[in-house]
């Protein structure tokens, strides 16, 4: 076979020995031919042997280092896989016989060693198993075929081997890689390495315009006052299209029309708008776009500068007239307007332009490129007549699977920056974790964002480089780091310290809750169910806390932010008491746009501190729209202010109290009935008979926890945890608090109210301790080191005695 | 046997079939780069129009005057570089599809 010749030569002409042997070689001879110059008769040795050193290096260089693979892999039968495979491929194949030797020059290549570093595998980590060669290749061409090659490759080899021996090795698992991310990475290898598979032929490009087009295009003199150069913005960087290339087309189709040859793009922050004006503003430059589209300057308006200066309303006319003028007849210029919105009289530049240029984008004299964002463009154009003169593009946000190719490309550009190593793990998590956390932006900018930020942390962190390549590696962990640094939810797997709390959730809040075991329970099992993986990614954790006042409904939610969320101060707490008229929404959700600046008093709390715990105070006795609000949060996870902005509830806990039904439940658990399934059944019934809530609601939340009435032994326990309570804060001031059984038993009895429950045990002891022992502190007669005994005189007065 | 034979035939192959054809389908890549970086084409397009594309009344008609006269002076420079490049490129051409004769000329005449 022709290929195997090929691959013996590739290899010889490529060793370094033999590289310094043709050197000596072509400089000797052509030495030898100067020398012979002058004898017509003898050079003629001379110059035929340099004449047949010259014909093998072109036939090398330009045929042997070249070649392609004689037959695609869609043609190939199989009965001759070499004739698919590179000739990078194809001499260590061919010229080796251990398998260690043919990944000794597997690596060797660049591409092979770019896929080992985002698997973070280590080349000395990369045991040699022997493997059948024909297997491999038959492997590698099934790998290759799936990510739709044209040969087979190093790289797929590469990756045939990594998963055929991954049984043995276990290499891959180790790093937390699954075979399909290692196809993912074979794909993201052939992207960043296409000329093994299709070898670059010789061109020459030019870019830019020529000599002619100074003279032939018209004076843009004014125009560049009060605009910046995008194109030279653009030529900085080769713009992206992985994954909008049909956008794109959309702009290159809208902005090459006669007439309204104008193009709006609308799509939120982080959905790529600029990237897309600047890979327009690039090719037209490179040429590629063809017809009048090519050599175009794209020249971004500076509101700003248009305005700053600008005596009055004329004065600012004649500059905007200045710049159609001159943009109308230079040909070659593009006008791009970044927020678009605000030449239509918003935001704080309050000037209106639509009227003056609107004409003008009609006939087409203007071309022009703008962006706005989704909610403005519902808001201000949509039914604005300027609308019609644009071609709108929407960018929708991208699947995490476009997001994800579209950050492999990206990630090029955030490794040259930040001189680091992305690992697959890393670009993965900053596309999960990035659509489920950061609500700001879309994708693919919010997980671009995000891997910016972690690859910035790392660059200027002390961590050792990867291997011997210079370069520090970005993990999955850095990722969720920097998230847990911006969003403050909890991400990454739960540390040996927070895990005992998981675990012992339930002692810990009964130092707080006396009873209600089964709402305990509750509770701390969906605690542990968020932390461990296994809540719905799509909805809250959600509880109703149903049962008479005084119980410890509020106090359990209170108890459970002390412990989780650092502090009762981080618990988002409503009382939906207040929210009982229609009014309540405006509050919940904000101001309309236009109806004032009010923030959503809910909404916003929560996109500030989307891990929170949300305490629905009294929750029956809100406005039935608000409930209907709750429906939505509930079962989707998220709630829509009155801006447009979408906030997401999937990461909070929400906590729902109510007196509803206290009745019958003091009148169930009072004659006998045990809390089980058939006593939840028999409660939903009555809150539905009742119309108390509507049952879509109640079927919304994740468990309806009954909170039973207090019995004498509770009362007892609450109290004497109040007045330890009163002893810890007495202890700070090194004043010691003694009380004996009985006297737990008088605040017990007079301090507990059937209705009110265990809430007047607290003012019980106010008023009859703590005031107390105040006015005596006050008199000086508890001084630092006594000893206060409380106890009761013979008249049953409380009296507190120092010693 | 085979090898012995193949390695010719295909180096044949390469040097009168592949090699002309990539070597012409460069000479077009650099004939193009050649008319946009010097505008031929757009200069013969817009022969006729004003300098600048001066649209000021009372400057049009001197702009177009003088327009032709620049573009002309121009133009002729553009052809004289372009026949000069044509050229080099068919001295080239034909010196790829002579080398593997050159031995002839060097042993026999």
């Amino acid at each position: 076979m022709i290929f195997n010749l090929y691959a013996s030569m590739y290899y010889l002409y490529r060793t370094a020995l033999f590289r310094a042997q043709r050197l000596f070689v072509g400089f000797f001879l052509l030495t030898w031919v100067f020398s012979e110059i002058p004898n017509s008769e003898t050079i003629k040795i001379p110059l035929l042997l340099f004449y047949l050193f010259i014909l093998i290096e072109a036939y090398f260089h330009f045929r042997i280092a070249r070649y392609r693979p004689t037959v695609t892999l869609d043609k190939n039968d199989k009965t001759n896989l070499y004739s698919s495979c590179t000739m990078q491929l194809l001499y260590p194949l061919l010229t080796q016989h251990e398998t260690s030797e043919i990944f000794k020059k597997i690596l060797a290549q660049e591409s092979s060693r770019m896929m080992l570093q985002k698997c973070t595998i280590e080349q000395h980590e990369l045991q040699t198993l022997p493997v059948p060669v024909d297997s491999l290749i038959s492997y590698a061409s099934e790998l290759a075929i799936s990510v739709h090659g044209n040969f087979i490759t190093t790289m797929d080899v590469l990756a045939a081997y990594l998963l055929m021996t991954e049984d043995k090795t276990k290499l891959l698992f180790s790093k937390k890689m699954k075979p399909e991310e290692l196809v993912h990475v074979l794909q993201w290898a052939r992207l960043d390495f296409p000329y093994e598979e299709h070898p670059k032929s010789p061109q020459v490009t030019f870019s830019g315009g020529g000599i002619g087009d100074a003279l032939v295009t018209g004076w843009t003199l004014e125009t560049k006052k009060y605009t910046i150069d995008f194109t030279y913005t653009a030529l900085q960087k080769k713009p992206l299209l992985m994954g909008r290339a049909g956008e794109y087309h959309e702009v290159v189709e809208g902005i090459s029309k006669a007439e309204h040859n104008n193009v709006l793009l609308v799509g939120d922050v982080g959905s790529g708008r600029e990237n897309l004006v600047r890979a327009l503003a690039y090719h037209s430059f490179s040429g590629t776009l063809g017809g009048s589209l090519n050599n175009k300057h794209f020249f971004e308006l500076m509101l700003g500068q248009l305005i700053a200066g600008a005596t009055d309303r004329s004065n600012l006319e004649e500059r905007l007239q200045a710049i159609i003028n001159e943009v109308s007849h230079a040909r070659n210029v593009i006008l791009y307007i970044p927020e678009f919105q605000n030449i239509l009289g918003t935001g704080s530049y309050n000037v209106n332009l639509s009227g003056a240029l609107l004409p003008y984008l009609k006939n087409g004299s203007i071309p022009v490129v703008a962006t706005i964002t989704q909610g403005n463009y519902k808001s201000y154009l949509e039914s604005n007549p300027l609308r019609q003169v644009f071609e709108v593009v929407i960018l929708h946000e991208p699947t995490k699977d476009i997001a994800f190719q579209m950050l492999f490309d990206k990630s090029l550009e955030i490794e040259k920056n930040n001189h680091v190593i992305l690992s697959y793990k890393a670009i993965a998590a900053s596309v999960v974790y990035a659509d489920r956390y950061l609500q700001d932006n879309v994708l693919p900018g919010s997980a671009v964002e995000l891997l910016q930020d972690a690859a910035h942390e790392v660059a200027i962190s002390s961590r050792k480089a990867f291997e011997n390549t210079g370069k520090k590696i970005v993990l999955e962990e850095d990722v969720i780091a920097k998230l847990e640094e911006k969003t403050h939810i909890a991400v990454s797997e739960p540390k040996q310290e927070e895990k005992e709390l998981l675990l012992h959730l339930e002692d810990k809040l009964h130092e707080r809750i006396v009873d209600q075991v089964e709402a305990i329970s509750a509770i701390s099992e969906a605690m542990r169910r968020l932390r461990s993986g296994f809540a719905q990614n799509n909805k809250p954790v959600s509880f109703l806390f149903l049962g008479p006042t005084g119980v410890g409904k509020t106090e359990t939610a209170k108890a459970l932010a002390a412990l989780y969320f650092g502090g009762e101060k981080n618990m988002i707490r409503l009382d939906m008491s207040e929210y009982a008229d229609t009014d309540g929404v405006k509050r919940l959700l904000g101001a309309s746009p236009g109806q004032g600046d009010e923030r959503g008093e809910l909404t916003d709390k929560v996109h500030d501190k989307p891990f929170s715990l949300i305490l629905l105070d009294e929750f029956e006795k809100a406005n039935p729209k608000i409930l209907d609000l709750f429906l939505q949060v509930l079962e989707d996870g998220r709630l829509t202010d009155n801006k447009g902005k979408t906030v997401s509830f999937v990461n909070s806990i929400i906590i729902a109290t109510s007196n509803a039904a206290s009745e019958f439940i003091r009148e169930e658990i009072g004659s006998g009935v045990v809390v089980d399934k058939s006593f939840q059944q028999k409660l939903l019934e009555h809150l539905q008979s009742k119309g108390l809530f509507k049952p879509e609601l109640l079927n919304r939340f994740d468990d309806i926890v009954t909170f039973k009435p207090l019995s004498q032994q509770d009362i007892q326990q609450i109290t004497l945890m109040l007045l330890k309570n009163v002893s810890e804060k007495l202890k700070e001031q090194d004043i010691r608090l003694v009380f004996d059984q009985a006297i737990i038993q008088k605040i017990a009895k007079e301090g507990f109210d059937q209705q009110f429950g265990a809430r007047p045990i607290r003012r019980y002891i106010q008023a009859n301790i703590e005031d107390l022992l105040a006015s005596k502190k006050l008199q000086n007669q508890i001084p630092r080191g006594s000893v206060i005994t409380v106890l009761t005189d013979q008249d049953g007065v409380i009296v507190a005695k120092t010693s | 046997m085979n090898l012995l034979t193949a390695l010719p035939r295909d180096f044949l192959h390469f040097w009168y079939i592949e090699a002309p054809a990539t070597l012409i389908t460069f000479f077009v890549s650099v004939n193009k780069a050649f008319f946009q970086l010097f505008s031929l084409p757009l200069l013969l397009r817009t022969f006729f129009q004003p300098l600048k594309n001066e649209y000021r009344q009372g400057l049009v008609r001197f702009s177009i005057v003088m327009g032709i006269i620049v573009k002309s002076c121009l133009i002729t420079v553009n052809l004289l570089l372009l026949v000069i490049l044509i050229s080099i490129e068919v001295i080239v051409f034909a010196i790829v599809l002579l080398f593997p004769l050159l031995p002839i000329f060097l042993l026999f005449l």
